[in-house]
This record gives structure tokens, sequence and C-alpha cells, in this order.
């Protein structure tokens, strides 16, 4: 993937495959939970943007299990909507994804597919975006929720701030806005739809938060199965890998596997040395298989850590650390 | 341990054959030469293609006698670009000779010589170093033949050759009949004595370390050395010559050695011929002591500097140094105007907050040669570095640090030695101008152990300032710290890495942007980097080979667990399951490798990753693209 564009004197990058921009705002609108006022949400959109006086598209991605909700929307017909249906279930990154390859807008909007953010706030992020940020996110405040979701709220971007280096405050916010380009450089995948704001500020995009009051109709009391925030703990696992080790794996199984290796070494050197002093036989000593169990699980642990550090090395060529503003050539 | 490098070792070789060795005249008579068939030919063939891929150029001192029968592997030498001088015509010693004799040996050894190249013979070396207190008059005559230089007085106590408490050092010796400059073979002081330590016999006998640790003596003296042998030494096949024991010790100690170490010295120092290094000291009279110039081999830009690269780009990464760039420009680009050939200087702005980038605008709008290339936040020196290499058009990359530590005035330095032709040169801060403990300490433990693990012999890893093919650099990608790894995985390639010292200058502006804090981080990629180049290209033998203790172990514990079944049957016990335990364990650990091992396989298939691949490096012609 080249991000970079012609070599023209000072040029802002451009996607080399800048397709016809036929649009001002592409609106994309994933489906992969509750729907029911998908109807309601498009039409009052598209009036905020016809307020601003710009062209707009809308893109509407259906997961699998919503194929009734699609044709039921597409049987109301709203102006300038385009929807696209996925065969199965393949989540909101993959929406979003099939969104980003599917908009012909100059800007990009993401929108959740529930009431969240009420549809006035949209010139607010949108002049935000024009005073020259890559990505404007927003945040819903004051929050009308529960306080359980709040304080969930509060400790998730905690962490997450704590692992990226740069905190936001509500990044589950569906209405984001930025320019194609930008999107296009964010590689999506597995849940980390989630963390695009964090994944644009590591690209070395300039990310600006906006205040959004929130839809009344938002303000329930969710409750999550504990399935939900398992998938949330391995999601941070994942971006705290990501972020950290992704192109040096061993930084992290290597302490980890050495860590265990010193303290199995140290339990089975101790018990050896006893046997050896005559104290107790090691057939006497279930401590010993501990021991022996540490010390493997460290090598093992090292060397998968080894195999993440072949594949990166391997794959080095089609790594790119960094990332171009300006080319004076 | 430190090379020397500064100075540069005059390599010569005594072609003569191995019956000639005057230890052995006792056994084998002059006249009887003819039955025997050479084999120095051969040897030297092997000893020409040892220094061809390294770009030496050597002296050899040739015996009229081997000459008149071999004129063609004459040319061929003096083809090649080495020196040819006289080593006498028969191997006969001087000491054995009169004044006369003396005479006509040298003339008819220098016309052979002279008529076989058809250039002038400076140099001569006597059999076996047989210009002692004796003979003395043989400097004389010398001169009046119209020799230059003399390599025979070995300032040392020796049963055959020596003049002991000699001058040590190339000097000039006034004869009636002129200058005559003598280069006596390298000696160092040892407890108050002169001890050989720079070739034959010394060095193929005593340990690599003592040839290593002289020529660093000779260095910190500041002197020149000057490094010998004989085509027969890289020839352990020869037969022997039922000699004394002491002359048998001397000459067929190690021979099987000698090719080996012969490489690992060359790689410990700059060699060349003995007429560019006392012509570098002002020790020869006449200009006709550079035929190298004249002889230039021909290019197709004859007015190129460099005969294997056309164009230089610098790559610059700054971060924050708006008061360094301007003068980092103007020295830089005085250095490489200097050069005359093309180039470029790219700044990669990484993400400065101050007024870099605005400094190096202003830049570009005087020398269009400026690129600059601006990141769109700070992604480090890695990162900023592999983007002006990604974007550099030069056939050569030079990187330098933009903090102006490095010194612009040794690019040109730098680029001579890309162009005798490595691959990769490496700077070397010899004095360092960094605080000791937070800086200098830190890094000269982690540049030895890198070293020691990866077995790459530079010694200044941290050095930004480094220059490279363009095609190598570019085929080994850069990703998070590896920047410091890149000579070791670059030699896994198959390029061709060397070092030089280079000038380091204190911090003038700014802040220094590291911490200690990298000392876990460099150790664990030590580790990786040691696997890597290891292992890269066949991980299923790397994990099978470190499972394979397991295995060991799993049987280890099975002996002990049935032991301890019969124990416990024969005693009505019931049966400990540790050693059950601990011999699945470990073949449990063993499996699990194996499979690990042909994950590796797969991922390292699916990139398609080949060791050509990796540094871009194939040889067309002998020439590296």
């Amino acid at each position: 993937m080249k991000a970079i564009g012609s070599s023209i004197d000072g040029s802002k990058t451009e996607p080399a495959n800048a397709k016809n921009e036929s649009v001002d705002l592409s609106v994309i609108v994933p489906v992969t939970e509750r729907c029911e006022d998908l109807a309601e949400i498009i039409e009052e959109t598209a009036e905020a943007i016809r307020s601003l006086s710009l062209s707009y598209e809308f893109i509407v991605v259906f997961d699998g299990k919503f194929a009734l909700e699609c044709e039921m929307l597409m049987l109301r017909r709203p102006g300038g909507l385009r929807t696209i249906r996925f065969n199965g279930n393949f989540g909101e990154s993959s929406a979003l994804k099939a969104g980003f390859e599917a908009a012909r807008g100059r800007w990009i909007a993401t929108l959740a597919s529930y009431p969240q953010v009420a549809a006035r706030e949209f010139e607010k992020s949108y002049n935000a975006l024009m005073a020259g940020a890559d990505m404007v996110v927003t945040r819903r405040e004051p929050r009308v929720d529960a306080v359980v979701n709040r304080v969930q709220t509060f400790v998730f971007h905690k962490i997450v701030g704590w692992l990226t280096g740069h905190r936001f405050r509500d990044m589950a916010c569906g209405l984001k806005m930025f320019p194609r380009a930008v999107a296009e450089e964010l590689d999506l995948y597995g849940d980390l739809h989630r963390f695009l704001p964090s994944l644009a500020v590591q690209r070395g995009f300039s990310v600006v938060e906006v205040p959004v009051a929130q839809d009344p109709r938002n303000g329930t009391m969710r409750v999550y199965g504990p399935a939900t925030y398992l998938h949330r703990l391995l999601e941070l696992l994942n971006l705290f890998f990501l972020t950290k080790f992704a192109k040096r794996p061993l930084r992290l199984f290597g302490g980890i596997g050495l860590l265990l290796m010193v303290a199995g070494a140290g339990v089975t050197s101790l018990l050896t040395l006893q046997r050896l002093w005559g104290l107790t036989g090691l057939a006497d000593r279930p401590l010993f298989l501990l021991g022996i169990a540490l010390l493997f699980l460290g090598v093992q642990v090292m060397l998968l850590g080894l195999v993440g550090e072949i594949i990166v090395f391997a794959h080095a060529r089609e790594i790119k650390d960094y990332r171009i503003d300006r080319i004076h050539n | 341990m430190s090379a020397p490098r500064r100075t540069v070792c005059a390599l010569t070789f005594d072609l003569e054959e191995y019956f000639q060795v005057s230890a052995f005249s006792k056994y084998i008579s002059r006249s009887s030469w003819q039955y025997y068939s050479g084999r120095a030919e051969a040897s030297t063939y092997k000893i020409l293609a040892l220094l061809e891929l390294r770009q030496i150029k050597a002296t050899f001192f040739v015996l009229g006698w081997f000459a008149e029968r071999h004129a063609r592997l004459v040319r061929e030498i003096d083809s090649l670009g080495h020196e040819v001088a006289s080593h006498g015509y028969e191997h006969q010693l001087v000491y054995r000779q009169t004044p006369g004799e003396f005479r006509r040996d040298i003339r008819a050894t220098k016309d052979i010589l002279e008529s076989a190249i058809g250039k002038p013979v400076l140099g001569y070396r006597a059999p076996s170093y047989s210009i002692v207190k004796q003979t003395l008059w043989a400097l004389e005559i010398l001169a009046e033949e119209g020799y230059q230089y003399d390599s025979s007085i070995f300032p040392i106590h020796h049963d055959r050759y020596g003049i002991p408490g000699f001058e040590r050092k190339p000097h000039i010796i006034e004869t009636p009949a002129g200058p005559l400059a003598e280069f006596p073979p390298t000696t160092t002081q040892f407890l108050g004595r002169a001890v050989p330590v720079c070739g034959g016999g010394y060095f193929r006998i005593l340990p690599f370390a003592v040839t290593r640790w002289g020529l660093n003596k000779v260095e910190s003296e500041g002197t020149p050395a000057i490094f010998y042998l004989h085509p027969w030494e890289f020839d352990p096949e020869q037969p022997r010559v039922q000699a004394g024991i002491l002359s048998r010790f001397r000459h067929y100690t190690h021979l099987d050695l000698t090719q080996a170490r012969f490489i690992r010295l060359l790689q410990l120092q700059r060699f060349g011929r003995v007429d560019e290094v006392l012509g570098g000291l002002g020790l020869l009279s006449t200009t006709t002591a550079a035929p190298a110039a004249a002889d230039a081999p021909v290019s197709l830009k004859p007015s190129a500097p460099f005969g294997t690269f056309n164009s230089v780009s610098l790559v610059v990464p700054a971060f924050n140094e708006e008061r360094s760039v301007v003068r980092l420009y103007d020295e830089a680009s005085a250095a490489l105007r200097s050069l005359g050939c093309e180039y470029e200087i790219i700044f990669v702005d990484d993400g400065s907050t101050d007024g870099t980038y605005g400094r190096v605008l202003e830049l570009r709008e005087r020398d269009e040669r400026v690129k600059i290339f601006k990141l769109r936040k700070n992604f480090g020196q890695t990162a900023a570095m592999a983007c002006g290499f990604d974007y550099a058009s030069g056939d050569v990359i030079v990187s330098m640090d933009g903090d102006l530590q490095n010194d612009p005035a040794d690019i040109p330095a730098l680029l001579r030695e890309i162009d005798r032709g490595f691959d990769i040169v490496c700077g070397w801060r010899v004095e360092r101008k960094d605080r000791w403990i937070s800086r200098r300490l830190p890094s000269l433990i982690a540049n030895a152990l890198v070293r020691k693990v990866t077995g790459v012999q530079i010694h200044d890893l941290g050095c930004s300032l480094k220059a490279y093919r363009a095609g190598v650099i570019r085929g080994l990608k850069l990703y998070s710290d590896m920047h410091r790894f890149i000579p070791a995985v670059s030699q896994l390639a198959g390029a061709r890495v060397t070092e030089i010292q280079v000038n380091h200058r204190p911090r003038l502006f700014g802040v220094s942007k590291y911490g200690l804090s990298r000392t876990y981080k460099i150790l664990i990629d030590l580790i990786s980097i040691k696997m890597l180049t290891r292992f890269t290209f066949k991980p299923l033998v790397g994990f099978v080979w470190l499972g394979s203790p397991a295995f060991i172990l799993a049987c280890g514990f099975a002996i002990f667990a049935v032991n301890e079944l019969w124990r416990a049957r024969s005693a009505g016990d019931s049966v400990s399951v540790v050693f059950f335990g601990a011999a699945l364990l470990s073949f449990f650990l063993g499996t699990f490798l194996l499979f690990v091992g042909l994950i590796a396989e797969l991922a390292l298939k699916s990139a398609r990753l080949s060791p050509t691949a990796l540094a871009g490096l194939s040889v067309q012609n002998g020439r590296r693209k």
C-alpha cells in the first residue's frame, strides 16, 4: 500500500487511487446492533447535512443478521441511500471497511445505527473538520446514561489512554468525521474499530474531540453478559500488544519467558541441591514438577516470541514505520 | 579489543617455490630444482582471488627465476593493480654473494620483471632477509641499480638473519649512490626487545591474537606495518622436505590454518601496496611511485570521481534541530561538493515542533539539491531514516544525525571505502564526546555484547554516520530499532561491511534524545537478531535444534521413572509420579517446538523471503549492483 502520491512540490499526500469524488460527504452507518430507529436517524441527519448545503450519500452496511431490516429500509427509499448487505455476520470493523471502500465523498462521516447523538450536532463536528483536523471524534456531554455505564466507559477509556498514550473520553460514540484519505490509511480489522481515534493518532493524524449533546433516547441502562466483558478485555490485550510490541514481539514474550524460566530454574535447582545434599529425594517432591513446568512454559513463551519476530522480520518489506505529511522533492 | 584502522598496513608476498626455501637448500640443491614441479603458481592464484574479493592491493616480491617461468602470472599480478617487486634471481642469500654477483643478480631480476610488466620495478626484498651487518654494502648497489626501496633488514636476533637494534620504522638510508627507503619487517617492543609480529611463521605458529596485539601496538606507535607471507604457506598439501626438526617446525606448522587466519587478518585493518604506503609517508622520491593513478581501471565515465557509483544521497533525520540544520547543511554541502559527483541532501523532519521545517525550507530555496520529507509526527530516528532511504535516489546513501555531533567532513572517507568494494561502511566514534556513565559505558558494553553475539566486528553500532550501497539498504527494510543491527543482518545476506574512524563532536545545541532505559530492549533485540540471523532461512532446523535437549531430558526422566516404578513395586510402595510428569513435560516441550518450527516455516514461506531478496544483493560480472 503506497500512501504517497505525486512528487508535486509541497503536496499534501493524496491517495494514489483517487476515485471520482462525486459528493462532498459519505455517511457510513454500520448496522451490527439495534437499528429500529434507523430510518428516522437517516432522515434527521440528511436534514442536518442539507442545512450545511453539502451533497451527500448514505452508505448503510448491514451485517448478515439484519437482512430483514435492510429490506425494510430499502422499501422506504430515502434519497441518496446506498446499502451493502453482508452474507454473514462479519462485525463492525468489516462493515466500516466496506463502507470506506464504497464511499465516493471527499469526507467521510460515521454514524451509529441507533439514536446516540442529537442530529443538530452534526454541524459542530463538520466545523471542527473544516478547521483543519485530520479526524473529528465526538463525546456525548452531558451523559444521560446510567451511572453503571458511565463508570464502565470511564474505566475503559482510562485503560486505553494508558496503553496508547492518548486519551479519548468517548470512543464508542459513533459520530466521527475525516477525509477519505485518512480512512484509506487506517487498516481496520477484528474489533479495532473501537479504537479508530487511537489508530489515527498512531499514524500521525491530528484528532480533535468535540463535545456533542446526547440523544435522549440513548440514555437507557445497558447491562452486558460476562462474554462481552471478556471480549472487551481481550480487545484491550490485543490493543496493548499491537501498540507496544507489534514490531518487536520478543520484547514482551522474552521478558515474560525469562521471568518464568528464572522462577522455574530457581525451584528445580533448589530441589536438586536438596537432593544432592541428601535431604529429600526428588521423587518425593511434587514441587519439582511445578519447577519443570514453569521452566518449560518460559521456554515456550520465549520461542513463540521468536516466531513472532521471524514473522515480523519476514514481512519487514511491508512495514512502514513512518507517514509523510509533505514532500519537497 | 580494538583494531587499528587509520594506518594502512603494507601487504607483501614473496613469490618462491616451496623447494627454494633457504632452510632447505642443504637438502635440495640449486641444480636439482628442475626435477621438482612448481606449486607456487596455483597458490598465488588463490592469494590473488582472496585479495580480489576484498579489493585489496598488495606487493609481490618475485624471484627472477620464477618470473622467467611464469611471465603470464606476473603480468596478471600487475594488471590486477598489485605491485611487482624483486626478490632476487635464484633466492641466493646476499651474504653468500660477492658484491659483483649481487649486482648481476638484482640487475637481471629487475630486467626480467620490467620486461614482463613494462613498468619500473622499485622494490627489493632479499631472500630470507639476508641483508645483515656484513652485507650492508648491498644497499648502495640497490640504489645504484635504480631500486627505490628495500625491505630486508629484520631488526631482531635470528640464526639466519637480522640486525638487532636496527631502526624499526620505515626510514630513508642515505647511501653514496643516493637515498634508499628501508621498510624493515615489522616488529614491536616487548619486554624491551624487538619481537617480530607480522607474517610468515610468526603469523602461522603463534595464536592469531599475537598478530592482532602486535598490529594494535604498532598502530599505537603511529607507524605503518608491513606484513609478509609466501605462496607455499597457503599450500597445506605441499610435499614435505625431510629437513631438521627446527626447520620443519618453522615451515610446516599450521599450514592448514594460514588461509582462514589470513581472511581474519584482512578484516582487521586496511592493507595496501608497499610503494603506496611508503609514498604516503613521503619516503619515495619520484612520482613514478604512483602507478595506480596512471593505470587506473578503465571506467565508462573517465571524469567520474568514483569507479563504482555516480551519485550520493545524504539522509539527515532531524527532530527539533532548528539551530543545527543550517550549519549542518553548510558543512555537508562543502564536503559533498568537494567530491565532484552528483548529490542530494535529504532532510527528514521527524515531526519537529520548533522551526526546523522552516529552516530547511529556506535551505531548499537556496539549493534545489535539498529534499525535504516532513513526517506527520515524531516517529523516531529509525523510521525517519527509513523514510529517507526509501526516497533517496543516489547510488550510495550516507546517513548522519541532525545534531552536528557527526562531522560531515568524514563523508569522503566513507565513500572511498564504498568505492573499494564494501557495501556498508560504519563510522566509529573513537573519541566520543558524551557523558561517560549515561552514554559511553552502556554503549561500550552493548557494542561488545553485540560483537560477541553476532560475530560482526563493528565497534560502534550506535553511530549514525554510515554509508550504504543503495541496493543493499533498500532490500533491508528498517523497522523498530533495527538500524543498530544493520551490519549484522546485512552480513547475513552477504554484504561486505567495514568501519572507519570518524570524528565526534560535543553537542552544541539541544539536548540528547536518548536515555539509559534502552538496555533491556537492546538485550532482547540482540537475542532476536541472533536467532534471526541463524535461523531465518531454516527455522524448522533451528527449533528442532533448540528442542533436542528437551527430548534428551525426557529420556533421562523416563529412566528415573522406570527405576522408581521398579523400586516401588519391589518395595510394595505407592509409585511417585514426579519423574513420569517431568518426562512427559519434557517430551511435550520437544514436540511443541517441532510444531512451532513448522509454523515459522509457514510464516517464512508466505512472506517469500530469501537471502538475496533480503539485501538486494546480486553479483553480476563481478561487480555488485
